[in-house]
């Protein structure tokens, strides 16, 4: 054997050896692709960023954030399911996109079909006035007997519904008005043109200048961050219109993927850099692990449809 | 003026001055290549910025943005594929004044336009900030429809040769626009239960497929049956190349006319670049001497378009900085920058962060007057592009296409799009009938109807007298509409006696 040969087959040899040692079964095997069901610069996106940012320190793979848009965040979750199970593309979703939102649409999935990695936080969900409504939830539900055709701005049929829920317990009439995002609410209550909106958390940024008041917490559990000691719509009415921000796969993702995303996933949810994101946006950093935030959504789920 | 002094030194620094230049050369290349938006640039750069300090990351995003809304302009004009929606109106009127050879004479335009639009509308946004953002919150959801419904009159003015042909196209982008779910009840429309429909179509990739691929479809008809041209970008003749006074007199008041829609489009969220830059399109065409030159390489209409598509952005930070809302794409991602870096938009930001906004201040002038230089610069190399031959230029164009309808389209789904609407475009192209209404109808259409839907709620059980803007502009709609229909009938008598109807 001459020398050329045995370098060829040394190359050979230590190539083999090589790609073994990457490829073989240790996960992540290349990039991470996140998808993100919403658009680049919103409030989900923020935080996905900031996420992928800290998960890729310890998955010591690139995590590229992507954006799949529409329909409440509906589109990214099939899309996500759609998706090869073997942890390389992860989806960082709303919760609603997993529950309430694909029944509300007539999709053929739920929240079993995904595999929850964890949950990161809670959305700062709530009933909000004007400067010039009332001060409780009570007394705007008095003066909206008393007063029907109340304006209620609303995202989604998700809000839509809620309200309608409430309004029907409560015998109040309404006018329902449609948002088109999340900011929406803030020019249309400043400017008097409806009485009552449904807010993804963009109040908290209104509520040190008199803005904006909240009157009632649409999440299920927990106060809200910036307004505790609100009565809930749970309590009151048995509604709620919860939204967390969570990590997901497909279903059927081997479970040592499972377990080394969410370890990942832990970390980035505990690290200062989201802690200082979320403190910036006024959302809770609500850290759930995968089984638990499995089973909050399938409650969730199942109370929603039975609610219908 | 201590203030001035203050946002001027931490402006001036010489690492700010590298990320504020570095943004506007990145943002320019990407700008200038077809298929290729400052969403996109922007959106990508977020994660360069998270190692910045305050100042300099938004100053690099807002680089970006200025250098990529005005590198769109170069494509536009070189080789009509422009960059995106917004610089549309920029290529009606820049490529033929490039197929004159004039086009340095169009890239200088533009150039000029975009910086005085932008420089303007950044001292609106310094100083106008919190009393314009409380007027803005004025005009609510029914004066958001009315205004809407009156753009859509001077921008039937762009119907070209034949109205009904025009109003078709229009109609048929309202059309299209309507796939998707219903923003209301989240019902389905036409989406046959495609998943990839329920967002809609992508605006950029039929805007990519419809313009700029239809376009260079036409031209390699053309380069087959004819031969390749010998164009370049400057004549012989170096009067031609250089903008004289009697120019400046022309594009003054476009320029004007642009960067005051711009800056009150910008004000309004919801709006945005592109119908700002076609309403000052046709704005301009109405109110010029020679509105027949309109699409015939009339620098006004490079001039109006340029000057309102650069005044947006500056101004579309407004709202975002006094309320918290975003008014364009581009302030959304600036929205995720300051949150990024602990600035939360909204009514505290600039009492909670005076010396971060004063920086920003300062770095959005200087951004303008880097954009001029760097753009000055840059032209003279990009109008080299004018004379490739077929052969590279086609292959670069159509790679790029498909980047950019892939990155803004919604990854593959979007490419399919825009190949299926230059097909659709090189038709409406060859019977003539108006692209141009039609993107229009398609980007104000889901806006005009959320509008009237939302208004004809808001509105029930309320006084008319509670509106007056909104009547206002419904007075102005139906004068315009008048002024516009007496002389089409007066045309239509006057064909009508000359030729005798023979039925």
């Amino acid at each position: 054997m001459n020398l050329r040969k045995m370098m060829f087959l040394a190359i050979v040899v230590i190539a083999t050896a090589l790609s073994a040692a990457c490829g073989g079964g240790s996960y992540p095997s290349g990039p991470v692709t996140m998808m993100v069901p919403f658009r680049a610069g919103g409030g989900t996106d923020t935080q996905g960023r900031v996420i992928a940012a800290e998960m890729e320190a310890v998955l010591g793979q690139p995590v590229n954030v992507v954006n799949n848009t529409g329909a409440g965040g509906t589109v990214g979750v099939q899309e996500l399911l759609a998706s090869e199970a073997d942890g390389q593309t992860v989806g960082f979703v709303v919760s609603s996109a997993t529950t309430t939102s694909p029944v509300l649409q007539g999709l053929d999935y739920g929240p079993s079909d995904l595999k929850m990695i964890g949950t990161a936080g809670t959305f700062q969900v709530a009933m909000v006035v004007g400067a010039e409504g009332p001060d409780t939830w009570d007394e705007w539900v008095a003066f909206a007997k008393a007063n029907p055709g109340q304006k209620y701005m609303f995202l989604g049929p998700d809000a839509r519904l809620t309200m309608q829920q409430i309004a029907e317990q409560e015998g109040i009439e309404l006018e329902y008005v449609a948002a088109d995002g999340g900011a929406a609410i803030a020019p249309a209550l400043l400017a008097g043109d409806i009485d009552i909106a449904f807010s993804g958390g963009i109040h908290s940024r209104f509520l040190e200048t008199g803005e904006m008041k909240v009157l009632l917490n649409l999440n299920s559990t927990g106060d809200l961050m910036a307004t505790p000691g609100l009565p809930t719509s749970m309590d009151m009415y048995g509604v709620a219109n919860d939204v967390q921000s969570l990590l997901a796969v497909p279903a059927d993702t081997p479970d040592d993927v499972v377990d080394a995303l969410a370890a990942a996933f832990k970390t980035a949810v505990e690290s200062d850099a989201y802690a200082e994101v979320m403190a910036n946006i006024q959302f809770p950093v609500t850290y759930a692990d995968g089984p638990t935030t499995q089973s909050t959504l399938q409650e969730q789920y199942e109370n929603f449809i039975a609610n219908q | 003026m201590d203030a001035l002094v203050d946002a001027l030194g931490q402006t001036l620094t010489l690492s700010n001055i590298l990320f504020v230049a570095g943004g506007i050369f990145l943002g320019y290349i990407v700008g200038a290549i077809p298929g290729l938006g400052k969403v996109t640039a922007a959106a990508v750069a977020i994660p360069l910025t998270f190692s910045m300090n305050p100042v300099s990351a938004i100053g690099f995003l807002v680089g970006i943005s200025k250098g990529s809304t005005s590198g769109n302009a170069v494509s536009a004009i070189l080789i009509n594929t422009p960059g995106e929606p917004s610089s549309v109106p920029t290529s009606l009127d820049g490529y033929p004044m490039a197929k004159q050879g004039k086009g340095m004479k169009a890239l200088k335009v533009a150039l000029l336009s975009s910086t005085i639009g932008d420089f303007v509308a950044t001292w609106v946004l310094i100083f106008l900030t919190g009393p314009l953002a409380r007027i803005a919150v004025q005009i609510g959801l029914v004066e958001l429809a009315s205004i809407l419904i009156f753009a859509l009159t001077f921008i039937a003015a762009l119907s070209g040769k034949s109205l009904s042909k025009g109003l078709i196209s229009g109609l048929l982008g309202i059309f299209l626009a309507t796939i998707g779910l219903e923003p209301e009840t989240g019902i389905q429309r036409m989406t046959f239960g495609f998943l990839k429909l329920f967002d809609g179509l992508s605006l950029v990739a039929i805007a990519i497929g419809m313009v700029a691929i239809a376009e260079m479809i036409v031209q390699l008809e053309d380069v087959m049956r004819d031969g390749q041209k010998d164009l370049t970008a400057e004549t012989e003749d170096k009067e031609a190349n250089a903008i004289t006074g009697k120019d400046w007199q022309k594009m003054s008041r476009p320029i004007i006319g642009g960067t005051l829609i711009g800056t009150f489009i910008g004000l309004l969220p919801g709006l945005g670049a592109s119908i700002a830059s076609f309403a000052s399109y046709g704005l301009a065409q109405r109110m010029s001497k020679t509105p027949e030159l309109f699409g015939k390489g009339n620098i006004e209409g490079v001039a109006a378009a340029e000057a309102a598509d650069n005044a947006v952005i500056p101004s579309s930070l407004v709202p975002l900085i006094a309320l918290g809302i975003p008014g364009s794409a581009i302030a959304a991602i600036l929205a995720a920058g300051f949150t990024i870096h602990g600035i939360i938009p909204g009514p505290l930001m600039i009492r909670d962060n005076p010396e971060f906004i004063r920086g920003m201040y300062g770095s959005m002038l200087l951004a303008s007057l880097l954009m001029l230089l760097i753009g000055w610069v840059g032209m003279r190399f990009f109008a080299r592009v004018i004379n490739l031959p077929m052969g590279y230029l086609l292959p670069a164009v159509f790679f790029y296409s498909i980047l950019g309808s892939y990155l803004e389209g919604g990854g593959t789904f979007g490419v399919y799009i825009m190949v299926i609407f230059s097909l659709f475009g090189y038709f409406v192209k060859k019977f003539d009938f108006s692209f141009v209404t039609f993107l229009i109808g398609f980007i104000i259409g889901p806006q005009l109807e959320l509008s009237i839907r939302q208004s004809i709620v808001v509105t029930r059980g309320e006084s008319w007298t509670e509106y007056p803007i909104a009547i206002a502009f419904g007075i102005f709609t139906v004068l315009v509409l008048l002024q516009m229909g007496y002389g089409t009938i007066k045309r239509v008598l006057f064909t009508q006696e000359s030729e005798e109807p023979d039925s």
